[in-house]
């Protein structure tokens, strides 16, 4: 199961050679682009902004953005940092127009969240949760076979807690306190890459 | 409150779960009580997020890479054309300035010349031989006014009788040569006055129609050259000597009339007419600015507006050319094609309905199989627990598809669901639109207040830019009652139907909605829609706004994505869109059927046809088939191309129920919003019994009066 979810990460350099094929001017080059990175994108912009069909909108208009604006790019960041950089431009901008609704549902648990979630999204630097998403990535080729398959039911293939809970002969409740222990687990495992400096590149 | 508590309630709530209002305010205090709490969940809040858009990416990666690649090719095509657009742009300055510098020189002259001419008016030459000839003295018929030259139509009495041929202005003659020393010559003889035959007479004038800025009266003669213009809502024929008519409808202009030994012609300048045409020996042709019809013989109706011509014809066989390239296209009767930028110039089916009822059998569908699956849907609808029936607050849908499946309404589980439905607070976008849809097929007499609770709720969380997103709570002040009038429809004034509300109530915005995406604005306009219906009046302006949404959220390639900002189109938020966008033209009075942009909606459809997947999505399914019911009965369009939307769509949905008799997509890796509505949308489908909209407006304008009259 870890195998389905995880991340077959290439150089920067490779990456970096990939942008220049698409610079000078190969579709299939640029597909490639799309192609590596339009997971992290998606996660990247999924840790602030809740809903779905808004990530997948932003992540297609963070690389139609990077199409355009390809000839811009010159290298001083990775591929990757420079289309997270897009991306959390889009979110911002999405941020912004959901703050007058934000305000006025400020008493609904959606709206107190997706407030909370923009505030921190707005403040960290896209270089700082670059590296945590990549050590995400690093922990979770680490899991355990059984967590990995929960969440390889969960988060990839779309099952819901309660298709889980009647596979597994089990409560939905338990099937949902057991994906947050191991949400708990990946937590600690990426604060610690983090913190020792040991992500991958 | 214990963290064992806080952590079941978190799961619940991060896992999409309502909370009973209560189990939510818990939650907020206990999170906005204790920071170290608050970020840890925040925390966890945020890697699930990343977790949940990540195992997205992942799962439609094809989906998500064919979506990029349609979005960078428009961009290419965007560039070429604004790099073809700039040079052109460069060309033109370029072209201006080459010809500025002669006309600076000729300028130069003229002005010369002005400056010399008081001295020689002074002293007139004497003038021996006129340096300019007098013209020939008018015939006793003027010749034909250019065509396609603006005249100003001022009222003019006109004589009686009718009067003859019309003269254009005339020179003033010249005056007499002053007396010379030598006579000049004689002037040639005038020619001999041409035999003119009228080609037309005008008939069953109605209101004001002019004929060369002259109000014209019945049985007024009309020759070559000549034009026919109708102000305002007036009527009148134009009836040619072999029977030929042409019916023009009000603010028509119809110039250059022409009938010769090549054939009759005219050209259709702006409005609307129906043209009638005997059998000819020669095509009969209509120009407009936009392109070309030729006849042999054939009842049609040709419209013009400012950028489009759109062209039905009704029976017979005509060849529609297209000026800017001089493409044709054979329309046989039944059949239409617009010439508007941006749509394809293609022939299009007028009426291709599916059949109506939806019991009876449909071609290419076991119609057993599909009344058995939705009885299996049914059963299995109404045995889920009402607490399971949450996120999108689907009482109002169940209930709705409930109706729509012909099941009892005195059933336990229809009586308690109408029951919690009428009882809880309105509460979310898509909730009030379903309320209001159910109730007011159900029994819009009886619940007409409910009903305009939802419509209040709409209203007042409608965006400033005519959309909706999910909606908060509103307070309902008491509309304004007034009696409900008979309905205006194509064939008359109907009568209020029984079940009818007797009353109209009006509703006033209190204020403007939070930022709104394109799945609650397609169900709060089909909510919106069935308040109209239900004698819940709404404010034009709101209306309007709708419609602006729609038309300013299109994407260039002619269909919809989620938000107005970014993504490509997708099949589900595309067919949705596409409904929306007819029930506002509808409710407005417009017709919407040769709309540009209803018709650009309609070829994204065609182009994108699949019933086995959400066109570019590949999840939302079966909320996707149900956007496409909706737009084809809105359309009343049977096919989508080559693809019978509804044979498609039924049999792939029949081998796709599940045992139990729901229908849901888990465990294919694609999103949905449960087996509930999945189910309901499966059904709506599968009956089929989306009420139709009439193209009313388009009827008022193109059908001028009945053939024969």
């Amino acid at each position: 199961m870890t195998g389905s979810i995880s991340v077959h990460h290439r150089g920067v350099d490779s990456d970096l050679e990939v942008v220049r094929r698409a610079q000078a001017g190969s579709a299939d080059a640029f597909r490639e682009l799309v192609r590596r990175h339009q997971a992290q994108v998606h996660a990247f912009l999924g840790r602030f902004i809740a809903r779905l069909d808004v990530v997948e909108d932003l992540a297609q208009e963070t690389f139609l953005k990077a199409y355009r604006h390809l000839r811009a790019y010159r290298g001083e960041s990775s591929p990757r940092v420079w289309l997270l950089g897009i991306a959390k431009n889009e979110a911002l901008m999405q941020l912004r127009s959901e703050r007058s609704r934000r305000s006025r549902e400020a008493a609904s648990f959606d709206a107190a969240l997706s407030g909370w979630l923009a505030e921190r999204g707005e403040a960290g630097s896209v270089e700082d949760q670059e590296r945590e998403l990549r050590a995400l990535e690093d922990c979770l080729r680490g899991l355990a076979p059984e967590s990995a398959g929960m969440i390889d039911a969960f988060y990839y293939r779309g099952e819901s807690a309660a298709d889980l809970a009647r596979r597994a002969g089990k409560r939905e409740g338990a099937v949902r306190m057991t994906l947050l222990r191991i949400r708990e687990a990946l937590r600690q495992c990426v604060q610690s890459k983090v913190a020792a400096g040991r992500v991958p590149s | 409150m214990s963290q064992d508590r806080i952590r079941e309630l978190w799961t619940r709530a991060l896992s999409g779960e309502r909370l009973p209002a209560a189990d939510e305010q818990e939650l907020l205090a206990a999170l906005r009580g204790d920071e170290s709490l608050r970020r840890e969940l925040l925390d966890d809040a945020e890697l699930h997020g990343a977790l949940r858009a990540r195992g997205l990416g992942r799962r439609n990666e094809e989906g998500f890479l064919r979506a990029v690649a349609t979005g960078t090719a428009a961009s290419d095509r965007e560039s070429r054309f604004l790099r073809r657009l700039e040079g052109r742009i460069a060309g033109e300055r370029r072209s201006r300035m080459t010809w500025f510098v002669p006309a600076l020189a000729a300028a130069g002259l003229l002005v010369a010349a002005l400056l010399a001419w008081p001295s020689r008016r002074e002293t007139p030459e004497p003038v021996a031989t006129p340096k300019v000839r007098p013209k020939e003295s008018a015939p006793k018929v003027a010749p034909p006014p250019p065509p396609e030259v603006h005249r100003p139509e001022p009222p003019r009495p006109e004589p009686e009788p009718p009067p003859p041929p019309p003269e254009p202005p005339r020179p003033e003659p010249p005056k007499p040569a002053p007396p010379q020393q030598t006579p000049p010559p004689k002037p040639p003889a005038p020619p001999p006055p041409p035999t003119v035959t009228a080609l037309a007479k005008l008939e069953g004038i109605v209101g004001e129609a002019t004929v060369l800025g002259a109000p014209a009266r019945n049985g007024r003669e009309l020759f070559a050259g000549q034009d026919v213009v109708t102000t305002g809502q007036a009527q009148a024929l134009v009836v040619f000597g072999d029977g030929t008519r042409l019916d023009l409808a009000g603010d028509t202009a119809v110039r250059n009339l022409k009938a010769d030994g090549e054939g009759k012609r005219a050209t259709l300048v702006r409005g609307v007419l129906v043209a009638d045409v005997a059998k000819q020996p020669h095509p009969m042709v209509l120009a407009t600015p936009h392109g070309e019809v030729a006849v042999l013989g054939t009842r049609l109706r040709l419209g013009v507006e400012k950028t489009s011509t759109l062209l039905e014809v009704a029976e017979g066989r005509v060849a529609f050319r297209r000026l800017a390239d001089g493409r044709s296209l054979d329309l046989a009767g039944g059949q239409y094609a617009l010439l508007a930028p941006g749509v394809e110039f293609v022939v299009r089916p007028m009426a291709q309905a599916a059949p109506k009822d939806d019991t009876k059998p449909y071609p290419g569908v076991d119609q057993r199989r599909v009344d058995a699956a939705i009885a299996r849907g049914v059963e299995w609808l109404v045995k889920q627990p009402l607490d399971t029936q949450r996120g999108y607050s689907a009482h109002a849908m169940v209930l709705y598809t409930l109706l729509h499946a012909k099941a009892n309404p005195q059933h336990p589980a229809f009586q308690s669901l109408l029951k919690a439905v009428l009882e809880a607070p309105i509460e979310r976008t898509y909730c009030a639109a379903f309320q209001a849809m159910f109730l007011s097929e159900f029994d819009a007499a009886k619940y007409q207040s409910r009903i305009a609770q939802c419509g209040q709720f709409l209203l007042d969380n409608q965006n400033e830019d005519g959309g909706w997103g999910y909606g908060d709570p509103t307070t309902y002040p008491t509309p304004i009652v007034s009696p409900a009038k008979d309905v205006a429809t194509p064939g008359g004034r109907a009568k209020r139907e029984p079940t009818r509300p007797k009353n109209v109530l009006t509703l006033k915005r209190q204020r403007y909605g939070g930022p709104s995406d394109n799945s609650n604005s397609q169900y709060a306009t089909l909510g919106l829609r069935a308040c109209l219906e239900a004698g819940v009046a709404f404010p034009r302006e709101s209306l309007e706004l709708a419609k602006k949404y729609w038309e300013s959220h299109q994407k260039e390639d002619g269909g919809w994505a989620y938000s107005g900002g970014g993504g490509t189109s997708y099949g589900s938020m595309s067919v949705g869109g596409l409904g929306a966008l007819i029930i506002c033209k509808h409710h407005l009075g417009e017709g919407w059927r040769a709309d540009p942009k209803v018709l650009k909606a309609v070829d994204w459809v065609t182009k994108n046809f699949t019933v086995a997947m959400n066109p570019g999505k590949e999840s939302w399914y079966f909320y996707y088939l149900y956007a496409l019911e909706r737009a084809g009965v809105f359309t009343n369009l049977r096919s989508f191309g080559d693809h019978d939307w509804y044979k498609e769509g039924a049999n792939h949905l029949l081998g796709l129920q599940n045992p139990d008799g729901s229908w849901h997509q888990s465990g294919q890796g694609k999103e949905s919003s449960g087996p509930i509505p999945d189910t309901c949308w499966a059904i709506l489908f599968l009956r089929r019994r989306t009420p139709p909209l009439q193209d009313v407006p388009s009827v008022d304008r193109f059908n001028v009066r009945p053939a024969g009259k």
